[in-house]
């Protein structure tokens, strides 16, 4: 029996999913043994018509987000020629921090990439007139929506769960015998669920305002809600080994929602305000509750980091701009 | 079809509610955009349920609590919403959707003229910045 294929197409993308791929080591001999990469831009000299001439693959992984018709156009050959197609990494499944840039109009990003590259005047517009670049779609689309993988693997980058996780379905996976139904790579439950600095009352944290990571020195072993520092645990999905947290810092949550939550930012904006200030709030309403909270500087940035282009608010925004307002 | 104003108004059940009560049994007018949702508390009202409702086609969203510090039935929910709505509008800012559509009003049970005037002034309010978006709520 000849070997399986397998195809490693990009979208969006910073380059750590490679990385991390890589990162899998030795196993990946094992992978090798098996299966026979035919597209994968960092690895093997594989040109776009691979894609487009080849008339099966058997898994394809795809990692990025859809930004430009060309992500488009490549997403969906590789859902039509894939038997099994696995979402890598949060750009992938949630939009991940390519996704920040669905609030931007695509007409006003190529004013400023073309006039403000460089410290010459701004009138001259620097994009060669010969080249013909892919459209940048006028809002980012994550390939969990269009492409509908049977397989995701959450993470930025997908950390050793995502990664032992698919190298077990790699191996399991035998031609046409796709796994049942749709597998995310993660627990049924929220980071603080498995998280070691346990508040010192699970019922009633409270936040004591609102700090920055640069304004104090984080204590190691304390819930870093009840030291006012913004941790994303909450609303997440534990599907790592918590490097972040071991490592004295936040999670900033690129695992995406906890099973039952679908707007991360919504679900988080809601227990920030319930349990930030709860102990002052009368002494403060006087002086001005709301300075406190300007300490989040920028809520976007803080809750969505990593899932805005699934958000309600951005289904919301995108509804009012195609009213063309 | 004239587009008109769509306002969800979630009420205090205990303040706002009563208020909203007390101008009806007084036969008191005020314009009939508002459509008035009574729950237990504010400090209950979730971001989630304020975005689903522009989301479904209000054009503005107003609450009515109990007053700070005291009045609240349950100790601190105003306070919870009061944080709540002040975080979700800085966040309706940067989506570009204008935070003014987004009103939260003290009212205590007795205050029916004030829940009188705070509706004609916020429907008035969101006629001004027009409809948020064209949905069911006719065409603008």
């Amino acid at each position: 029996m000849g070997k399986l294929k397998l195809a490693i197409v990009y979208g969006a993308i910073c380059g750590g999913c490679d990385v991390a791929l890589v990162n899998i080591g030795e196993k990946l001999v094992n992978i090798l043994e098996k299966y026979d990469i035919v597209y994968w831009g960092i690895a093997v000299d594989s040109k776009a018509n691979v894609l487009e001439e080849i008339d099966r693959i058997d898994v394809g992984i795809y990692m990025g987000t859809i930004r430009t018709t060309q992500n488009l156009r490549y997403a969906k050959l590789l859902r039509e020629k894939a038997d099994l197609v696995i979402a890598y990494g949060a750009c992938a499944v949630y939009g991940g921090i390519p996704g920040l840039s669905t609030l931007i109009n695509p007409e006003e990003l190529m004013d400023i990439l073309t006039s403000t590259v460089s410290t010459s005047s701004k009138e001259e517009n620097r994009l060669p007139k010969e080249i013909i670049l892919p459209k940048i779609l006028s809002t980012v689309r994550t390939p969990a929506e269009i492409l509908d993988p049977d397989v995701m693997a959450p993470g930025c980058p997908p950390g050793a769960i995502s990664n032992e996780g698919l190298i077990e379905i790699l191996m399991e996976y035998s031609s046409g015998k796709k796994p049942e139904g749709k597998i995310i790579f993660g627990e049924e439950h929220s980071l603080c669920m498995e998280c070691p600095r346990k508040p010192k009352d699970l019922r009633k944290i409270v936040m004591p305002g609102i700090r920055r990571l640069h304004e104090i020195k984080i204590e190691e072993g304390k819930c870093f809600l009840e030291q006012g520092v913004l941790c994303m645990g909450p609303a997440t999905r534990a599907a790592c080994k918590m490097p972040c947290i071991k490592n004295n810092m936040p999670c900033i949550g690129c695992m995406g929602p906890a099973p039952g939550v679908d707007d991360v930012g919504l679900k988080m904006l809601s227990a920030i305000a319930s349990i930030a200030l709860v102990d002052k709030e009368k002494e403060l309403m006087e002086q001005g509750l709301a300075r406190h909270l300007d300490k989040i500087v920028d809520p976007l940035g803080a809750f969505y980091k990593y899932t805005l282009p699934s958000s309600y608010l951005t289904r919301l925004s995108i509804k009012r701009r195609s009213r063309g307002s | 079809m004239m587009w008109e104003p769509l306002i969800i108004a979630f009420f205090c059940k205990w303040c706002a509610g009563s208020a909203a009560d007390l101008a009806g049994v007084s036969r008191m007018q005020y314009p009939p955009n508002i459509i008035p949702i009574i729950v237990p508390c504010t400090g209950r009202i979730s971001a989630r349920a304020i975005v689903e409702a522009f989301l479904n086609g209000a054009d503005g969203v107003l609450i009515g609590g109990c007053h700070t510090p005291n009045d609240c039935h349950y100790m601190a929910g105003n306070f919870k919403a009061f944080k709540r709505v002040y975080l979700l509008k800085k966040l309706l800012k940067q989506f570009g959707i204008e935070p003014e559509r987004l009103r939260i009003e003290w009212i205590s049970a007795t205050e029916s003229q004030k829940l009188v005037e705070v509706t004609r002034e916020f429907v008035s309010q969101i006629r001004e910045l027009g409809p948020l978006h064209g949905g069911e709520n006719g065409e603008a």
